[in-house]
Formats: structure tokens, C-alpha cells, sequence
């Protein structure tokens, strides 16, 4: 840049001298006058000039005067003044006062140009300083706004990261369909500052009409309870229209979301701005959908963006929950399927049982079973699978039956244990309890593979059989079968380790606490213990562990009367028999006449079962009466109608009448009924 | 399920001697049946079936014996059917006359002796 002086002097001859010495001795530094400090100063205000040169000797205002006023207005410009010959006290005045430099008169020309020069050269290098210091300032500001900008982009970013990992993890630590869309929505208002959310749950198909079904939807607010009117049809409506994908959801029209404008949360609301998307699983397919809320406001882009990561996650909870919720219907689907429908109903056995589902995600491996044995006795089997789910449940079922199938040959519980044992593979580890009860002689074999001790109750007290060998999975143990008399009046219980359990307490406090309950009701009707048992053991609260249990108690028969009810199928004959020959004995019937009833009972049982429909459809049902040596028999079909028939067929009829004496056979509503009436000797000391 | 029932199958003499232990009814008569006549071969003499061990008869046992009878008689071989005398079951043979088509002997050894002395 060309530099540009201004000389100020009240001496004409002065102002034309001076610039012909700097156009001649500075070539191309403009020289601009002025004949007074007054008018010099306006030309500064405007001219940022690169040095002045003023005479200290002016009428109006002095020299030193416009240099505190140039000072004041341009400080960086250098001034130099010029004072009279020997005025060196002024000279130094005006150093003081800031002057660059002073020129005495007469004006030495050489001196001159070189302090003039030198002031436009230090000017100019300051004004480049001070230019690069301000480029220098300004870039470093530019960078401090910049690195400001971004911090707090990245901020902002890291603190929308964190809400959303935050809401993933309440998203995804979530159990159940209700938890995790009430952590959605709360997600939901907390990310956006949405004032009201919804979220919807939908177990269904793509299909129109299945997406508009409300009972297919399940559905959490926030805040919880809003007031005013918005019903769950209502709500599948709008879910069911953003999840049809005709639309995106900006286009929906605002009309649709007219049920939830008017629901008032906290005091807030009409809601008047809306954004709301569906939850699609990866493959697409309708999971659910979201709805924010805002008086006016509209969403802002970032928030619409958080609000579809936060759908994402979503999309994922859900998606799991259902496969969660199938991989559980599942295995207790399979787990019912092993328990028994009904207990077998046993002349003068007492049975009641139990099986209730701990609060785990998962079902557990437990199981019971009551078997009716060929020989008449009864099987008992109480079971736990280490392991919870759907694996649990397949290895119980496979235990269980293969169990049965032994049991029913009518194998002894050791040879039993030793084929479970070949059955299990490494990773199986499993207790259970077999027991076989002889209703006549009340004899008990057992066998205990690492399972809870059963218990015999008695109103005397509760012991425990404590007799038993390592649990299914643990290799070369020879199996030893246990016996044990059941006391009159005892019975016997067995349990999962649910019935123990209380979380963050030992064995023994469980122990200890049905034990006192036992004790109290030993004497009690069987349902009645169990129930109590329940009830002290888990105090009302549901167990963290799955808990089946069992009672049995033989009954003493009553010589005067006998009922029973089987299943109208060939293998309820033996047990029949068994019941009868109990009570027979008990009623003290001689031993061939014993024999002759039982047999023509038993013709009368297998001609129901023979005319019985499949395998399981009806029941036959036989009452015994004795009043003075006189035996009553009565054998009739129930359950399902059958046609009335003749008991035409090969010998059972001659033997009957044969055995009994007196027989009769009538047809009627529901099926056959045969009457049979015999004299028996009794046993003295046995009246009724 | 089957009602309990073991069938063990020895040779005496030569001659079969099959001995049931247990109880005999609807549930198991028929396969009991089967058993049998698969056991006895046509060169055997004949057939001895021990029902010492029976505990109970019904009249599906009395059917069995009497079809194994018939078959037998087709076959040219042998029957005889052992049980003691004071045996519960054996009232129940009587009373269905099994014993007009069955010879009953009290031993499986007088059983036998009977089918080696007949011609």
C-alpha cells in the first residue's frame, strides 16, 4: 500500500516545500497538507495516515495540542514535530508527550526524509502486526467458536447417546409386554419433552382387520393415568393406521389422532402437535407403535430422529418379549402336559396335589405323578430337573415317561433308578423320589435319588425318609431300594424344593416352618394339610422356585360300605380287585366267599369296560354294601351314554350268577346296571 | 398296562411245561394267548400249563384255556392244565366246566406222568 503522509504548518512557504522534498527524495509516498491543526485533525479522523509532521508554532491550536489529539485518536501513528532552532526544551516536551521524533528549523532535508522514512517504515510494520495480530485474533476466535460449536455438538450428541442407551437399557432390563411399554413411553416423554406418549404392543397378523382389533393390542400411557375419554379401540385405530404402511406417518391426516387431542395429562393439553411411527420388526412385520404429544410446539427434526432410534430399540424388546413369551408358553405348555389331569381315585386313599409356578421368567423341570401299579399298589414320583425352560421341560418329560413305562411293567425302584440312570445324559442332573405303597400290608419301598426327603406325617410328628442315593447324572451308584411301614393314619408327603425355599434363608428356617404346620395338621382331610402347607410356606407370596407337592394317606376302609370309580378301560380291573380285596378282608368276608364276589364283581367291571366307547370315554362305578351277612353289589356304566346291552357273552354271566346267586341286569338311561346278592360268612369280631 | 402276569416256559421230559404266575384277566388274556400258542411246537407231545401261581381267574382266563384246548386238539397234541387242589381258581374252572374238555391235575409231575402214560 502507497504510504500517505499529512505535513500541518501555518508557513505557505513550509507546506509547498516539504512535499516537493518527499515527491523527489520518497517516490510514491502521497503527501497531503493542511494549514491548520483543526482542519488537520478532521482529514486524520478519516485518513489513517502513515506518519503526520506538524509545527509546534501554530496560531489556534498548537502542535503538541493536535499530537494529545492524534494520540488519543490514531495512537499508533507516529508523529514528528517541527520546533524553532535551540528550542530543545520543547523538543523534548513533545518526545515526552509522545512525538516520534522532532525536525529543528532550519530543516535539515536529509534528516528529515530519513526520520520521516523510518516512522512510515515503523508504521507500516506495525499496521502489518497489528493486521496479522488481528487475523491472528480473529482466526483464533473463529477456532474457539468452532471448537465450542462442536463440543457442544458432540455434547448434545453424547448426551442423546447416553438417554438412548439409558432408555435401551430400561427398554431391554424390562420383563414382560406391560414393562416394557411403560419404560417406552416414559423413554419417550423424557427424550422428546413430549407431554403425553403412547405405545402399543400388537400380537397379531399384517392383516387390516387383525390390526384393528383392540384386544389384540396391549397399550401403556404416560403420564399413568390421563384424564378424559380415549378407549382402547380408539387407540387401536390409530395404531392400526400407522401400522398399515398405506402412508408414512407424515402424512397421516391430523384427524386421526382427534381421540387423543383431547386427553388432558398433568394439567396439559389440548394436544394440537403429533408424531407417532410404527415398530416393525426386522422383518417388517407390526410390533407396535408409538404416539408423542405436544400442546404446540412441533417436533424437531432431532428429536423425530431420536424418537425413531429409540422405535428401533423397541422393535427389539418387543420383538424378544414375544419370542420370550412363546419359548414360555411353550415350556409350560409341555410341562402341564406331563402333569396328571387327575389323580387316580383309590378306594381308601387320600391323595391331594399341588403344582404352582415360581415368579421366574422361566418354568422349572419339576413334576409329580401317581401311578396305579399292575399289581394293584400305587406308584408315587416326585421330580426336579436341574435347569429351567423348554430344555428343562423336555428332559422332565422324557424322565417322567420313561419312568412311567417302567413302573408300569412293575419294576422295582432300584432297577428303575439304574435305567433312569442309563437314560440321562452329562449335562442332565436330576432328583426324584419313587415310591410304591401296598394299600393292603401299607408297606412303603422307596428309592431317593438326591431329592428333598419325603416326610411322614403323623400326628405323633413329621419324619423325614432320609435313606437315598446321588442324583440322576452322577455315574456308577448302586441303587438300593429303602422300606418303611406306614404308621396308621400317617401320610406321606413329597415335595419340590419351591415348597423350602424363601429367598436369602436357609433350608432348615422352610424346613422348620412346614414342619410346625405338618405337626398341626396331621389329622386333617389331606386337601386341607396341603392347603396349609402352601400357605405357611410361601406366606401368601408367590415362590421364587416352582413347588409341586403330594399327599397321600391310606384311609382306613369301612366295612359297611364300598365305592368305587374307574375309568372304563382293562387296567382298572386289577386295581378294582385290589380295592375289594382290602375291603373284603377289612369287613371280614371268609376267603372263599371273598373270592366268589370279587370274581363275579370283576365279570360285571371287564362286560362295562368291553362295552365301553375308546379307550378313556367312560367310567364304570361299584358299590358294596354288607348289613348282616347279606352282600349287596352294584356295578353300573356312568359317564358317557352306552347303549343298553345283554351280558350275553361267553361265561361271565353263568359265572356270576354261578358265584353270587342272585343276579339282575337292568338297561337303563346311561348304560347297564348289574344288581348281585350273596350270604357271605363273616369273621367274628367284624359287625356291622 | 397290563395286569401283572409272568410266563416262564420249561421243558420236562420233553414236554413243555408252561407256568403263569399271577392274575389273569381282560387287560392280559389275550396276549397271554398268543404266547402260548407261539411256544408249543407241533413235535412236542403236548402241553402242560401250570396255574399254580395264578392268584386270579376271570372268565377271560377260562376263555383262553379252553381256546388253547381246541387249538391243541387240532394240532393232535396233548393238554393238561396243574393246579392244587385247594386252589381258589380251580372252583372257577369247575364252575364253567372247563374240566369236561381239560383234564385238571393237583401237580405239574401227575400232569405229566398222565401225558406219558396215554397212548
Amino acid at each position: 500500500m502507497m504510504p500517505r503522509v499529512l505535513i500541518v504548518d501555518d508557513d505557505p512557504a513550509l507546506l509547498e516545500a516539504l512535499p516537493e522534498t518527499i515527491r523527489l527524495r520518497m517516490p510514491g509516498t502521497v503527501a497531503d497538507t493542511s494549514a491548520a491543526a483543526a482542519a488537520a485533525l478532521q482529514r486524520i479522523a478519516t485518513v489513517d495516515y502513515d506518519a503526520i509532521i506538524s509545527d509546534i508554532k501554530m496560531p489556534g491550536m498548537d502542535g503538541l495540542t493536535l499530537l494529545a489529539e492524534v494520540r488519543k485518536v490514531r495512537p499508533d501513528t507516529p508523529v514528528l514535530l517541527i520546533t524553532g532552532h535551540g528550542e530543545h526544551d520543547l523538543a523534548i516536551r513533545s518526545l515526552r508527550a509522545g512525538a516520534y521524533d522532532y525536525i529543528q528549523k532550519p530543516i535539515d532535508r536529509e534528516y528529515f526524509v530519513a526520520s520521516l522514512g523510518r516512522a512510515v517504515q515503523v508504521r507500516q510494520l506495525r499496521r502489518q502486526i497489528s493486521e496479522q495480530q488481528r487475523a491472528l485474533a480473529d482466526h483464533a476466535g473463529r477456532l474457539e467458536e468452532t471448537v465450542q460449536e462442536r463440543t457442544s455438538e458432540l455434547r448434545r450428541t453424547i448426551e442423546q447417546l447416553r438417554a438412548l442407551t439409558d432408555v435401551a437399557a430400561a427398554i431391554h432390563g424390562a420383563r414382560g409386554v406391560e414393562q416394557v411399554l411403560r419404560s417406552v413411553v416414559d423413554a419417550a416423554c423424557r427424550v422428546s419433552g413430549a407431554g403425553l406418549a403412547v405405545a402399543g404392543f400388537y400380537r397379531g397378523t399384517n392383516h387390516a382387520d387383525s390390526l384393528a382389533d383392540p384386544s389384540r393390542w396391549s397399550v401403556a400411557m404416560a403420564p399413568d393415568t390421563p384424564a378424559g375419554e380415549v378407549t382402547q379401540a380408539d387407540l387401536a385405530g390409530i395404531f392400526a393406521a400407522l401400522c398399515a404402511g398405506e402412508r408414512s406417518p407424515a402424512e397421516l391426516p391430523e384427524a386421526l389422532f382427534a381421540p387423543l387431542a383431547r386427553v388432558a395429562a398433568n394439567g396439559d393439553g389440548p394436544w394440537s402437535s403429533f408424531f407417532a411411527l410404527p415398530v416393525r420388526s426386522r422383518e417388517g412385520q407390526p410390533l407396535g407403535a408409538i404416539i408423542l404429544a405436544r400442546p404446540r410446539h412441533v417436533f424437531a427434526p432431532e428429536v423425530r430422529v431420536q424418537i425413531e432410534a429409540l422405535a428401533l430399540q423397541v422393535a427389539v424388546a418387543l420383538e424378544n418379549t414375544l419370542l420370550y413369551e412363546r419359548a414360555r408358553g411353550t415350556a409350560e405348555t409341555l410341562q402341564r402336559s406331563f402333569m396328571p389331569e387327575h389323580l387316580p381315585e383309590i378306594p381308601g386313599l387320600a391323595l391331594s396335589a399341588r403344582y404352582l409356578p415360581g415368579n421366574q421368567e422361566a418354568v422349572g423341570g419339576d413334576w409329580y405323578d401317581v401311578l396305579t401299579l399292575p399289581n394293584g399298589q400305587i406308584g408315587l414320583v416326585i421330580g426336579d430337573v436341574a435347569g429351567r425352560g423348554v430344555w428343562a421341560a423336555a428332559v422332565m418329560g422324557q424322565l417322567r415317561n420313561a419312568l412311567r413305562a417302567y413302573a408300569l411293567e412293575g419294576n422295582p425302584p432300584a432297577l428303575i433308578a439304574e435305567r433312569l440312570a442309563g437314560l440321562v445324559d452329562d449335562r442332565t442332573m436330576a432328583t426324584l423320589v419313587y415310591l410304591i405303597i401296598d394299600p393292603e400290608t401299607r408297606n412303603v419301598r422307596y428309592l431317593n435319588l438326591g431329592h428333598l426327603p419325603p416326610l411322614l406325617v403323623s400326628p405323633a410328628g413329621v419324619t423325614p425318609l432320609d435313606a437315598g442315593a446321588p442324583p440322576l447324572g452322577v455315574r456308577g451308584v448302586v441303587y438300593r431300594e429303602e422300606t418303611v411301614t406306614l404308621p396308621a393314619e400317617a401320610t406321606i408327603l413329597v415335595y419340590t424344593d419351591g415348597l423350602l425355599e424363601v429367598r436369602g434363608e436357609s433350608i432348615d428356617i422352610g424346613f422348620a416352618r412346614i414342619t410346625g404346620v405338618l405337626e398341626r395338621c396331621a389329622g386333617a382331610p389331606v386337601d386341607e394339610l396341603v392347603e396349609n402347607v402352601l400357605a405357611a410356606a410361601h406366606n401368601g407370596r408367590m415362590a421364587e422356585d416352582d413347588t409341586a407337592l403330594v399327599a397321600l394317606r391310606l384311609a382306613p376302609l369301612s366295612p359297611a360300605r364300598l365305592d368305587i370309580r374307574l375309568p372304563a378301560v382293562p387296567s382298572s380291573l386289577a386295581q378294582m380287585r385290589q380295592a375289594l380285596r382290602r375291603w373284603l378282608r377289612a369287613a371280614g368276608v371268609s376267603e372263599e366267599d371273598g373270592y366268589d364276589v370279587l370274581t363275579a364283581v370283576n365279570e360285571a367291571c371287564a362286560n362295562s369296560i368291553e362295552h365301553a366307547y375308546g379307550p378313556t370315554d367312560g367310567l364304570f362305578e361299584c358299590e358294596l354294601a354288607l348289613r348282616d351277612g347279606e352282600l349287596t353289589a352294584v356295578v353300573r356304566d356312568i359317564g358317557r351314554w352306552r347303549s343298553a346291552r345283554g351280558l350275553h357273552r361267553g361265561h361271565g354271566l353263568k359265572l356270576m350268577e354261578a358265584l353270587m346267586g342272585e343276579v339282575e341286569v337292568t338297561a337303563g338311561r346311561a348304560g347297564t346296571e348289574v344288581r348281585m346278592r350273596k350270604r357271605v360268612d363273616q369273621r367274628q369280631g367284624v359287625r356291622v | 398296562m397290563t395286569t401283572a402276569v409272568d410266563v416262564r416256559v420249561t421243558e420236562q421230559s420233553g414236554i413243555p411245561v408252561a407256568a403263569l404266575d399271577g392274575e389273569i384277566d381282560l387287560a392280559n388274556a389275550a396276549d397271554l394267548r398268543n404266547q402260548i400258542f407261539a411256544m408249543v411246537s407241533n413235535a412236542a407231545p403236548g402241553l402242560v400249563l401250570d396255574l399254580s401261581g395264578v392268584t386270579y381267574l376271570d372268565s377271560r382266563g377260562v376263555q383262553l384255556i379252553l381256546e388253547l384246548a381246541e387249538r391243541l386238539k387240532m394240532r393232535h397234541l396233548k393238554f393238561r392244565v396243574a393246579m392244587p387242589e385247594k386252589s381258589l381258581i380251580r372252583r372257577i374252572l369247575l364252575l364253567t366246566h372247563v374240566d369236561a374238555v381239560v383234564p385238571l391235575d393237583t401237580s405239574v409231575s401227575e400232569a405229566l406222568a398222565m401225558i406219558r402214560e396215554s397212548p
